[in-house]
């Protein structure tokens, strides 16, 4: 039977490749195992082959060609089975995950949320619509124009999280000619994560500046010209990875207007994607957000939302100080997640949380990426006729505790939920300590499991907090523990 | 000296009389000033660490000459004779390391983290090696804006041997940053203790895999150094790209100064920069020997009413520690 061999995806958030090389020609006759077809991004390479054999018909992308879209068909194959012989999926062994994707990419029925919803009753649901969600997203999210400017009142309402993001960048450049993004690989290739799109081509490679992967040298450079007056933005290809190397830069950016009396501001932006994603493990998977929340001078931001994306990154740009902002790979092309409860037009700001959803009995707070299992599970909670107040706190570093002991003083309980742990306990403390008389019940936390991540599917799902997880914690809190 | 460094050639190395009795007083300033921090850590009226620079007075001064007022300058912790060398009051520099309200950076940063902005100097930073890659980023911000600006980034042997250190030589190298590092060999990084005479050695060459030129220099000579810091800076300022300077100096505690063996008296003081620049003054005339010893009587006033004006200063309030928080 006849067979299209689809681009495929060579990382999770690859949006388009170069076919490299063909190793076959038309009509050629493959054995499995035979390599079909090289391709390569800005970050890697990878042989494709031939799962069962066949014969090459027809090669319709031929080599050399960039900017081959994830999904194109590149070729067609003549084989005699009736499963897919060339499965691109299978032949890149990235298993089940990514056929899901996959297939959810080609039926293009869904968006992202309603795949999520929709998969979330499944086994193994956190795992499965994460990964839907991601690479889906990445097809149908990527912004095919430049950027443009804001004006509308709630700006990042109606865009994705990458737009968003890179809207923020955009806004904050025009507005100040001190405002310059830095990383590896930000201009040609609009960084690892895309958010660069567009940006090199409107303010050119002088205030889009890439550098080559040598993280002292670009954080110092980073934080220097902070201290020499400009308003850097630095791209980081994982949190987890790059604090090792930044924490120096990241601390004498924090400490150096305290510790110099008030006379050397730095003014820096630290962002990139936080946490987990699929198959990434150990540090280049951890949540960093506890960890920043103890460097003093330091501001860290969780942008749940494209809203919060967009004010959040301009607040933090626009700031004096340093700032972390934590993205999630998982949200990159994920839309609003919740309308806020009451808008009373109040602009996000650093330090300040918002109320996602308004209840009466529990009041449950969150960033980031784990508060999509938070706004999940309220759902769920109102169907059994508990009603969640879900706070976003939108800025772990500093909290913001007034919102969220007034919502305690209403609620009598609290549940925090986060995918790293540390922010949980702050909150806890700072609730029994400004509203001990008000609380019905112990503070409950929901943390990531305190290992090492590893790296199967089944124990990256079982070490993250999911809407179950938060039904259930929430459950226990307001009927108290079976 | 190592293969293939070379030495500052036969060129104008030579001062005015004038050029001669400023370096002389601004070296001096540092002397007394770090001898007198000496005495009153000694004294534990200053607490904590205080990293001195005598021994490598010429290699900041003569810099410092070959520098603008505005060219800025970052330094590991060895911070005081570059601030004196910027001409930042002694008084509040001395208020600092005493930990005072009056200090230059309010009693918050000490000897390793105060600051001057406002003289283009952006502070001592305490993790080794750390003001390389910062540096380049104050060397890519004067360019960003347009400005000529060449940065200047002092640290020594031990740092000069880090990681990071490398990292920024090689984008420096690649960005061609207007900047000069300049690594004071003074012979005794933490743990080597202190090695009188010349010590082999080829940190000059440290940026050579990345085509950064490095040179040796006389880091006893004030006046050499500034010829090599001339060179270096123009190269920078043409938009050439970084120079990697070498000073061989040696440091060594004025005061209390452990005994050295055989001759090393005699050693130290033809290691001396101050003491070299100063038999000159007295050999080309350039100051009369009653001229020099005014000179020095002001300099030695200088500090030491520096010292008590800083000891006079109150200490910070508690509630001091919750001020300069945000800009």
């Amino acid at each position: 039977m006849r067979r299209e061999i689809l681009m495929p995806p060579v990382t999770p958030s690859m949006v388009h490749g170069k076919i490299s090389r063909w190793h076959v020609a038309e009509g050629q006759t493959v054995a499995a195992g035979d390599v079909l077809v090289e391709i390569s991004t800005s970050t890697a390479t990878l042989e494709i082959e031939a799962e069962d054999e066949g014969r090459v018909e027809r090669i319709l992308v031929p080599a050399g060609t960039d900017d081959v879209k994830v999904n194109t068909p590149i070729a067609v194959m003549l084989a005699d089975v009736q499963s897919p012989a060339f499965d691109a999926a299978q032949a890149l062994g990235l298993g089940s995950v990514t056929q899901l994707a996959l297939d959810a990419t080609q039926s293009r029925k869904h968006d992202a949320l309603q795949t999520r919803t929709h998969t979330a009753t499944t086994p193994n649901a956190t795992m499965a619509f994460a990964a839907i969600g991601s690479a889906a997203d990445e097809l149908a999210a990527i912004p095919r124009s430049g950027p443009r400017s804001g004006g509308d009142q709630r700006k990042g309402a109606d865009q994705t999280y990458r737009e968003a993001l890179r809207d923020a960048i955009a806004d904050e450049m025009r507005a100040d000619s001190r405002v310059l993004l830095v990383g590896v690989d930000v201009a040609q290739n609009r960084g690892a994560l895309k958010v660069a799109q567009g940006l090199e081509d409107e303010f050119g490679d002088t205030r889009v500046v890439t550098v080559p992967a040598m993280d002292e040298a670009l954080f110092g450079l980073a934080v220097g010209a902070a201290m020499g007056g400009l308003k850097p933005i630095v791209e980081v290809a994982s949190w987890g990875r790059a604090l090792d190397v930044m924490l120096p830069y990241l601390t004498e950016a924090a400490e150096a207007f305290y510790l110099s009396g008030g006379t050397l501001p730095v003014s820096v932006v630290f962002r990139g994607p936080n946490g987990f994603s699929p198959g990434a493990t150990g540090q280049d998977a951890r949540c960093v957000a506890a960890m920043l929340a103890q460097i003093p001078g330091l501001t860290v931001v969780q942008p749940a939302t494209a809203s919060a994306a967009r004010g959040l990154l301009s607040a933090a740009i626009r700031s004096s100080g340093p700032v972390a902002v934590l993205e999630h790979e998982l949200l990159y092309g994920s839309r609003e997640l919740y309308l806020p409860a009451h808008d009373d037009g109040a602009a996000v700001a650093l330090g300040k949380a918002r109320i996602a959803r308004q209840g009466s009995d529990v009041t449950v707070a969150g960033a980031g990426f784990a508060l999509q299992a938070v706004v999940e599970a309220a759902h769920r909670l109102s169907d059994e006729g508990i009603e969640a107040e879900v706070i976003d706190l939108m800025t772990v570093r500093p909290l913001d505790l007034d919102l969220v002991a007034r919502s305690v003083s209403k609620t009598g309980r609290l549940v925090t939920v986060e995918e790293g742990s540390g922010i949980g306990a702050e909150l806890a403390a700072a609730v029994v300590s400004l509203c001990f008389g008000a609380l019905k019940g112990p503070p409950v936390q929901l943390c990531g499991a305190r290992v090492p991540l590893p790296y199967a599917q089944e124990l990256q799902a079982a070490a993250l907090p999911d809407a179950a997880a938060v039904v259930r914690a929430v459950r226990d809190a307001v009927r108290g523990a079976a | 000296m190592a293969g293939g460094s070379h030495l500052a050639q036969a060129e104008d190395v030579t001062f005015s009389p004038d050029e001669e009795i400023a370096s002389y007083r601004a070296m001096l300033l540092i002397r007394r000033f770090e001898e007198k921090a000496g005495q009153l850590y000694a004294l534990q009226v200053i607490h904590g660490v205080c990293p001195l620079s005598i021994g490598q007075e010429a290699s900041i001064v003569g810099m410092m000459m070959a520098a603008r007022d505005t060219d800025p300058v970052i330094t590991g912790y060895r911070t005081h004779g570059a601030l004196l060398a910027r001409g930042i009051d002694p008084r509040r520099v001395m208020a600092e390391l005493m930990g005072r309200r009056g200090g230059l950076s309010g009693g918050k940063g000490g000897t390793v983290r105060m600051a001057a902005p406002d003289h283009a100097f952006y502070g001592g930073h305490g993790s080794a090696g750390v003001c390389a890659p910062l540096g380049g980023g104050l060397a890519f911000a004067a360019r960003y804006r347009g400005d000529d600006a060449v940065t200047l980034a002092f640290y020594g042997d031990g740092a000069a041997s880090r990681g990071r250190v490398f990292e920024a030589y090689r984008l420096a190298a690649q960005l061609k940053l207007p900047i000069v590092f300049i690594v004071d060999n003074n012979t005794a990084s933490p743990g080597a203790g202190i090695v009188l005479g010349a010590l082999p050695s080829a940190i000059a060459e440290s940026g050579k895999p990345f085509a950064i030129p490095g040179e040796q220099v006389d880091g006893i000579d004030v006046r050499r150094v500034r010829a090599a810091g001339r060179r270096a800076i123009a190269r920078a300022r043409a938009g050439e790209g970084p120079t990697l300077l070498e000073m061989l100096t040696f440091r060594y505690r004025g005061h209390g100064a452990t005994a050295q063996p055989g001759n090393a008296e005699r050693r130290i003081a033809e290691a001396d920069p101050v003491a070299k620049a100063r038999a000159r003054l007295l050999a080309t005339s350039a100051l009369t020997e009653r001229a020099l010893k005014a000179l020095e009587k002001e300099v030695r006033e200088t500090i030491s009413s520096a010292a008590l004006a800083a000891r006079s200063e109150l200490p910070p309030e508690p509630h001091d520690l919750h001020t300069a928080l945000e800009a």
